[in-house]
């Protein structure tokens, strides 16, 4: 992106500077983690203002209304402060991709799942829930409407609705390469790419555990990625070892190395997936650095994802009474 | 027609020294402007989030606007040195004098507004840090002064 682009986002950048002091540090975290009861551990968020109707909450249990608003509220905050609304584009048209995931399996399953549906999408809910009833998708951008169309086309010959997720997740981070790549900016290309590569190995150690072949590889794995696809796929069944081999010297070597010896050791992908996160975290945070442009802006948005999902683990671990140590086993960096 | 050369020699050192003065000031006053405009966006931002921020925010948006001054200094002086009898060497002089601080001048004060605009974000972390992005935005003024010395320099030869 040119100089004079980036000079457009300093108000933007500057205000992001300043409300980044409010995100979770770790101390908080602490307090939460050090709290009796999950309502204490609720106090912690409510007194950092989280959500809207933060002052109804009073039950630890109903959380997650405080975290979706929260989700609303960065939005909302992010896209009104910022000179280019399209930027956060490649996040919200993940949302919508998981709706229409979601809608079109409820109705194919006969059952309403209205609870799992998100608002934050690019597309509003409302609308996106009478375009799927009526299969109008007339205003959809190419890639979603192609995708939604293939998959009906597809459950329609297999009736397997594993074939739905199948391609609208492949469509979904086509789409958002396509949007990170409209921007024309290294930092958001290069984050869609970490996310399509680190959705990669994950799936590839799970393809591998799961003993599936060639063919399905093919259709699962994502393209678009740093790490070609065709690198996964030649080594479907080979040794563990050489695929840490094969994996340590690109920028992923070292998610791999530990992630991977995990798995080998306990069969689960827990610990991969954290180094993953962690991974795309040490990413972002490259952007504390900067003064202008778009990608704090950008960065603030993942680091408030990554806290309300450390949020949501650490609420859940106190409901169900999980020890400290286990919680913190699973928290995810965080980007202050 | 001697005479008329002489004359014409006369008006034109007028004003090429008139140009001087005139390029002197405008083009550091432009690079101020948008320095300044710059930290100002950035100090915006910060203040909105955080009103008690502004004593340091304004101070560091205030910092890229001294090269309009510099450039206002040499303009003063350039102006002083106009009489009906300037040369047309003279007038040369005093045109090119005003080139150091006027694109010096234009050139720091955007550069030190970004920086300027990078210390208030600075400020929005570490309030205590003021200073610092303070000598940091003094680094890109050291420039601006050295342009101005020069610029002072070279209208001191004309008598």
């Amino acid at each position: 992106m040119s100089k004079k682009n980036e000079t457009n986002f300093l108000y933007a950048v500057a205000k992001i500077k300043a409300i980044e002091n409010r995100l979770l540090d770790k101390s908080k975290i602490e307090r939460m983690l050090d709290a009796y009861t999950p309502e204490d551990a609720l106090k912690v968020i409510t007194e950092a203002d989280y959500g809207y109707s933060v002052s109804e909450v009073s039950d630890a249990h109903i959380y997650e209304v405080l975290l979706e608003e929260e989700m609303q509220k960065t939005i909302k905050l992010l896209s009104d402060i910022s000179p280019q609304k399209e930027i956060f584009d490649i996040f919200m048209q993940k949302n919508d991709y998981h709706n229409v995931k979601v809608l079109l399996k409820a109705e194919f399953l006969g059952i309403e799942k209205d609870e799992n549906l998100v608002e934050t999408g690019a597309i509003e809910l409302r609308k996106m829930k009478m375009s799927v009833k009526e299969r109008s998708f007339i205003d959809f951008p190419p890639i979603l409407r192609q995708a939604i169309n293939d998959s009906l086309d597809t459950f329609g010959r297999t009736n397997d609705p594993q074939s739905i997720d199948l391609i609208l997740d492949q469509a979904c981070y086509k789409q958002m390469l396509e949007s990170a790549k409209s921007l024309n900016n290294d930092f958001v290309t290069g984050l869609v790419k970490a996310l399509i590569d680190t959705v990669n190995i994950k799936m590839f150690m799970r393809l591998r555990a799961l003993k599936k072949n060639w063919d399905f590889a093919q259709r699962v794995l994502l393209k678009g990625g740093s790490i070609d696809t065709d690198v996964y796929i030649n080594n479907l069944e080979s040794p563990v070892d050489s695929v840490i081999e094969l994996l340590r010297y690109t920028s992923y070597g070292n998610v791999c190395e530990s992630g991977i010896e995990d798995f080998k050791n306990t069969g689960s992908v827990a610990a991969l997936e954290k180094l993953c996160d962690n991974y795309i975290m040490g990413y972002v945070k490259k952007a504390k650095y900067l003064s202008m442009g778009m990608a704090p802006l950008i960065a603030y948005y993942v680091a408030k994802e990554t806290e309300i999902k450390n949020v949501r683990i650490v609420m859940t671990g106190k409901i169900n009474k999980l020890p400290n140590e286990q919680i913190k086993e699973r928290l995810r960096d965080l980007y202050v | 027609m001697e005479f008329i050369l002489q004359n014409l020699n006369a008006q034109t050192g007028s004003f090429l020294a008139i140009l001087g003065a005139a390029f002197g000031f405008f083009l550091a006053a432009m690079g101020s402007s948008k320095g300044v405009g710059l930290a100002g966006e950035a100090a915006a931002g910060v203040v909105s989030e955080d009103p008690g921020k502004f004593v340091p925010c304004m101070v560091l948006q205030a910092m890229p606007s001294t090269q309009a001054i510099y450039g206002f200094i040499i303009t003063i002086m350039i102006l002083g040195k106009i009489n009906a009898n300037l040369s047309l060497e003279h007038g040369f002089i005093l045109l090119f004098a005003a080139l150091p601080i006027g694109f010096v001048g234009f050139l720091s004060a955007i550069y030190q507004g970004r920086v300027a605009a990078a210390g208030i974000n600075m400020v929005a972390k570490r309030p205590e840090e003021m200073v610092k992005g303070i000598i940091l935005a003094s680094m890109v003024e050291v420039f601006a002064i050295f342009a101005l010395l020069i610029s002072i320099l070279l209208i001191n030869n004309v008598g």
